[in-house]
């Protein structure tokens, strides 16, 4: 009677922590003045924990099962990996002297690291911690985002003003484009047909077809745009514009800007809940994350973060 | 002797390279990391006196170390400033963003004069006025009932990009300076309103 109580206790509690996990999925905040990255529990709407790390943390990149974190740590010219769950350091070591954007492909079995300084992206075996191979791109290459399908690795080479879309398979470039003036950070629709450059010298985001990289269209924001998000069901594209301390909203379909949302002062990071409802944004300046409502449009909860929160890359588990 | 010549031109170019490679990678090791600095001042004087103070753009002279400013288009967006110094040295900035309801204006460094040269591994290096690059800055007032708050506030990084900075060009050189410069403006203009 006991033993059966006991038993589904344990039952309940294991059930309990797994529904915790899958419930409450965590937003990692890389505060690259403060050596630290903040992990915010999204249901609380609150830092839970604050895990130092060195090295000057930067890019950051969540593995699509939600158990590991990868972050860049530019100073230290490598990598660090947490433990998603428990929020544990689990190893950091060195990759090469410029590592900053960072992604996770959507078998969560490779990790690649951009690096600003040599003009290439490193692939890393998320096993075994190795670097197995090293592929030339363009200069100064910095965000990164792998395709739904899997096929496809897209950098925004900054300097060069383009993108790369290299083959996964044979991790060779296949196609490069130009786009905007310094193209920094971009993402992809879950059909794989746009992708959205952020370009921050010439104040606009670049649309282009995934498949044939293709220019589709340029749509103005505001000054600065740094990085880029999408959220319900792809219908809207959030950006934030560094130097006016706000995002942009984007209507994918009209591709014309329907918002401008106040946020923190230096907004650089953003990415959008599981819910595919709630956008993040880490405002580097002001040591904060902006909660906005992508139906609403309204900023509903300001989260305190470390010094100089960065969090450039996919930084919430989903 | 043509594919001789050919073979040493080759083997030539590949020496170079190595070494154009060699010191490309050394001065490119890991770049720095973007500073900033925020400093506040309360102001027993009301918001629109203190925002009459520091509003034009063209109009530094609140600034103890600026002698003299001028802009070719004012408080308009992309006006451009130059401040002539004190001791002579030049800043010039462009105007970003302008917002009188706010009583706020952002401006970014555009270029500088050169306070002195110094020796640094074996090269010359510049060290220009404010130790700073890439510098952009807000400066805000805000009403707080018959009193208001100064907030002064700008991200940067140090003057010298490559590793390994020297001491006139690293992080410290850079806050330190950006520090003394918010501190002597927000005190002189609490001066200049509560008169």
């Amino acid at each position: 009677m006991m033993i059966k109580g006991m038993i589904n206790a344990t039952g309940i509690l294991l059930f309990s922590l797994t529904f915790c996990v899958a419930a409450e999925p965590y937003a990692f905040i890389t505060n690259q003045l403060g050596d630290s990255v903040s992990v915010i529990d999204t249901a609380q709407a609150k830092v839970i924990s604050t895990i130092p790390i060195s090295g000057k943390p930067a890019g950051v990149a969540v593995s699509h099962d939600g158990l590991r974190v990868y972050i860049s740590t530019p100073e230290a010219k490598g990598i660090a990996v947490l433990d998603a769950v428990n929020h544990k350091l689990l190893a950091q070591f060195s990759v090469s002297s410029g590592a900053l954007g960072i992604a996770v492909d959507k078998t969560d079995r490779l990790v690649f690291v951009a690096d600003w300084f040599n003009n290439t992206v490193a692939v890393i075996d998320a096993g075994t911690f190795k670097v197995i191979n090293t592929i030339p791109v363009g200069k100064s290459p910095s965000g990164m985002v792998v395709s739904s399908d899997n096929k496809w690795l897209f950098v925004a080479n900054r300097l060069d003003n383009s993108v790369s879309q290299i083959d996964m398979e044979t991790l060779r470039i296949r196609n490069t484009t130009k786009v905007g003036e310094h193209p920094f950070g971009l993402t992809i629709d879950a059909k794989d047909e746009r992708l959205y450059v952020a370009n921050v010298e010439s104040d606009d985001v670049t649309v282009l077809d995934a498949k044939h990289l293709k220019r589709l269209q340029t749509v103005k924001v505001k000054t600065l745009p740094y990085a880029v998000t999408l959220a319900l069901n792809d219908s809207r594209l959030f950006v934030t514009n560094q130097d006016d301390s706000s995002v942009s909203v984007i209507d994918t379909q009209t591709m014309q800007e329907i918002a401008v949302i106040e946020v923190g002062d230096k907004p650089e990071g953003i990415s959008t809940h599981p819910n595919d409802k709630w956008v993040y944004v880490a405002n580097w300046f002001d040591n904060n994350v902006s909660v906005i409502d992508a139906g609403t449009l309204q900023v509903i909860d300001t989260i305190e973060a470390g010094e100089g929160s960065r969090a450039f890359g996919r930084f919430i588990s989903r | 002797m043509f594919s001789v010549w050919e073979d040493n031109m080759k083997k030539n170019i590949f020496l170079v390279s190595v070494v154009f490679l060699f010191f490309s990678a050394l001065a490119n090791a890991h770049g720095p990391v973007r500073q900033k600095v925020k400093e506040e001042i309360k102001i027993n004087a009301p918001a629109e006196k203190v925002w009459d103070i520091i509003k034009n753009y063209d109009d530094m002279s609140w600034l103890p170390a600026v002698a003299s400013s001028k802009t070719d288009k004012g408080n308009k967006k992309g006006s451009v400033r130059v401040l002539t110094l004190k001791d002579g040295g030049t800043i010039t900035e462009e105007l970003k963003k302008y917002d009188e309801k706010k009583m706020s204006y952002s401006y970014k460094i555009s270029d500088m004069s050169n306070a002195k040269t110094i020796n640094h591994s074996g090269k010359d290096e510049n060290v220009p006025v404010l130790p700073v690059s890439n510098y952009a800055a807000d400066l805000e007032v805000k009403a707080k009932g018959d009193t208001s708050v100064v907030i002064w506030k700008a991200g940067y990084y140090r003057a010298y990009m490559n590793n390994n900075p020297p001491a006139e060009m690293n992080e410290e050189a850079a806050n330190s300076s950006v520090k003394a410069v918010f501190t002597a403006g927000l005190e002189n203009i609490k001066k200049l309103a509560e008169k």
